[in-house]
């Protein structure tokens, strides 16, 4: 235990699973609350685009991967809120045109060297320094703008057409809150992977979502499910041997199906079923 | 023309989709501390009408004007109103208490950046008060009756101290004694905070004899005057275009009855 804690690629993964945790857990809440989950797993998946972009063009590639991630994440919700087309079938089509561009353009570059895996499921091994540093900055960057606008974002999630009669930038505050995503899904890849990415954006918020009925320890029950399945899964992933994305993915759904049980909505809507048969 | 006695003037307003007309030529005006119904059958255009008003749907042609209050120093024209929305539209299971709701009343009063002091509390409270529901505070918004939160978004509506209240469907999916007691409410807060109020409605039994005045919408404003001049039994016939039985009671206000045309 404390051996692997002085090991420098530990720290940084820990370190840096710690703040990814945190900043998924705080937007998780409003995955949850204004419906992201779809969204997010097209940004999530839709990463790979930009990847694969960053690699061709020999640039930084968690640069070029938010880049990319911002564009696609602007591209689903302008689609979806002209309302022409559905919101489910823009994600589908930008979440496989952008991976399937991605697979391209890797393809075509020959001298190929990434390692695809680490970017697909994570890599705890992969986590350099200069990766610390920008997931530190980016994550608090997130986060403080959540905590800046976050009545703003409960607003607009609870009821769009209120925050628009009280005169508030609704489509901002909406691009915001995406752009902020794609942000958090860009700082996540190295830990998580791209596959099982969007299971940290939603698995913390609906844990707190089934445990409560306010928003307050809804979102302190998301930090605790993300922190814990993160610290957890990535201490079992040195320890066992096993990816790490999916070890703290998995535990994560664990606590899930754990709060399914508990959850007292569940009692509530079953109490509902009895009383209203008839 | 006085206008300073109006709070809220449509002129020539047009509203299309997808080149489809859904109002045409709206011209209304209302004076401050009336009561106005709208009626009119479904697809009339009374919820485009509202959104127009509230600002959220820009006409393709006309203007809007919000007069502000007298005693307003606040000219932000987003301040004058209090908005109650149809309640079937709320997510019943969100996870907000009876108080947070009313407190996002206050939003757009706090603007960016600020997050509630005393005062807002203090005006949270008042609101519950007024519509009597200040033991509910703490509970989970879903956790009311239908009639229930329509008073807790009367008073999310007077946390933004607002003089024009404007309501979609209030009494949709309520009972008729909640019913009875909403209309009451309504009269009450009108009177004791001399609010305007704008109601659209289906209901052309009770809004009437409530009402100072009706509007009848089908696209455009076919009728506009007091009740018992507008509600009568050839102008529901050209405006639902179904049979309509009507039994005018002598000095009250008319009892109408909107029958299916096969019933007859």
């Amino acid at each position: 235990m404390f051996e692997m804690l002085s090991l420098g690629f530990m720290q940084r993964a820990l370190a840096a699973g710690i703040i990814i945790s945190i900043t998924c857990a705080v937007i998780s809440v409003f995955v949850i609350l204004k419906r992201l989950a779809f969204i997010g797993q097209g940004i999530s998946h839709s990463a790979l685009g930009g990847v694969a972009l960053g690699v061709l063009l020999g640039i930084n590639l968690t640069l070029s991967a938010a880049f990319f991630s911002i564009a696609v994440a602007w591209g689903i919700g302008m689609v979806s809120r002209r309302g022409r087309i559905s919101e489910d079938t823009t994600i589908g089509i930008f979440m496989t045109t952008a991976m399937a561009l991605g697979v391209m353009l890797i393809n075509l570059y020959k001298g190929y060297s990434v390692d695809l895996m680490t970017y697909l499921f994570g890599n705890i091994l992969a986590v350099t320094s200069v990766d610390l540093w920008s997931i530190g900055i980016l994550g608090l960057g997130v986060i403080t703008t959540i905590v800046l606008f976050f009545k703003e974002f409960l607003l607009i999630s609870f009821d769009e057409e209120l925050a628009q009669v009280n005169g508030l930038p609704v489509p901002f505050l909406y691009y915001l809150m995406l752009t902020l995503m794609a942000i958090t899904i860009i700082i996540s890849i190295k830990i998580v992977g791209i596959v099982l990415l969007s299971a940290l954006l939603v698995i913390p918020g609906a844990t707190g979502y089934q445990l409560t009925y306010n928003y307050r320890p809804m979102l302190f029950i998301s930090l605790a499910v993300g922190i814990t399945s993160s610290i957890l899964g990535l201490v079992l992933s040195y320890q066992l041997d096993l990816p790490s994305g999916a070890t703290i993915v998995l535990l994560a759904a664990a606590i899930f199906t754990f709060s399914l049980i508990l959850s007292p909505k569940r009692r509530r809507m079953k109490r509902d079923k009895i009383s209203s048969g008839n | 023309m006085n206008n300073s006695n109006l709070i809220l003037e449509l002129k020539d307003i047009w509203v299309y989709f997808d080149s489809k007309v859904i109002l045409k030529d709206i011209n209304l005006e209302l004076e401050r501390g009336k009561f106005l119904g709208i009626i009119g059958p479904n697809g009339a255009g009374k919820t485009t009408l509202l959104k127009t008003i509230l600002g959220i749907i820009n006409p393709d042609r006309g203007i809007v004007k919000l007069f502000s209050c007298p005693d307003l120093s606040d000219k932000d024209p987003h301040h004058l109103i209090g908005y109650v929305p149809q309640n079937s539209l709320i997510d019943q299971n969100f996870p907000l208490s009876v108080f947070d709701v009313v407190m996002m009343g206050r939003y757009g009063r706090m603007g960016f950046f600020h997050y509630p002091d005393k005062r807002d509390r203090e005006l949270v409270w008042q609101s519950l008060e007024r519509v009597s529901m200040q033991d509910y505070a703490s509970r989970q918004i879903g956790q009311l009756s239908g009639g229930q939160q329509q008073r807790i978004f009367i008073a999310r509506a007077l946390a933004g101290e607002p003089c024009l209240l404007i309501l979609d469907e209030p009494t949709a999916g309520i009972d008729t004694v909640a019913q009875d007691q909403f209309y009451k409410l309504l009269r009450t807060l009108k009177e004791e905070l001399s609010l305007s109020v704008i109601m659209v409605s289906h209901d052309i039994v009770v809004l009437p004899s409530y009402a100072d005045e009706l509007a009848c919408l089908n696209q455009t404003i076919c009728l506009h005057g007091k009740p018992q001049d507008v509600v009568r039994e050839d102008m529901l016939r050209d405006l639902y275009g179904s049979q309509v039985d009507m039994i005018i009671h002598k000095g009250k206000p008319p009892y109408i009855k909107v029958v299916d045309g096969h019933n007859v």
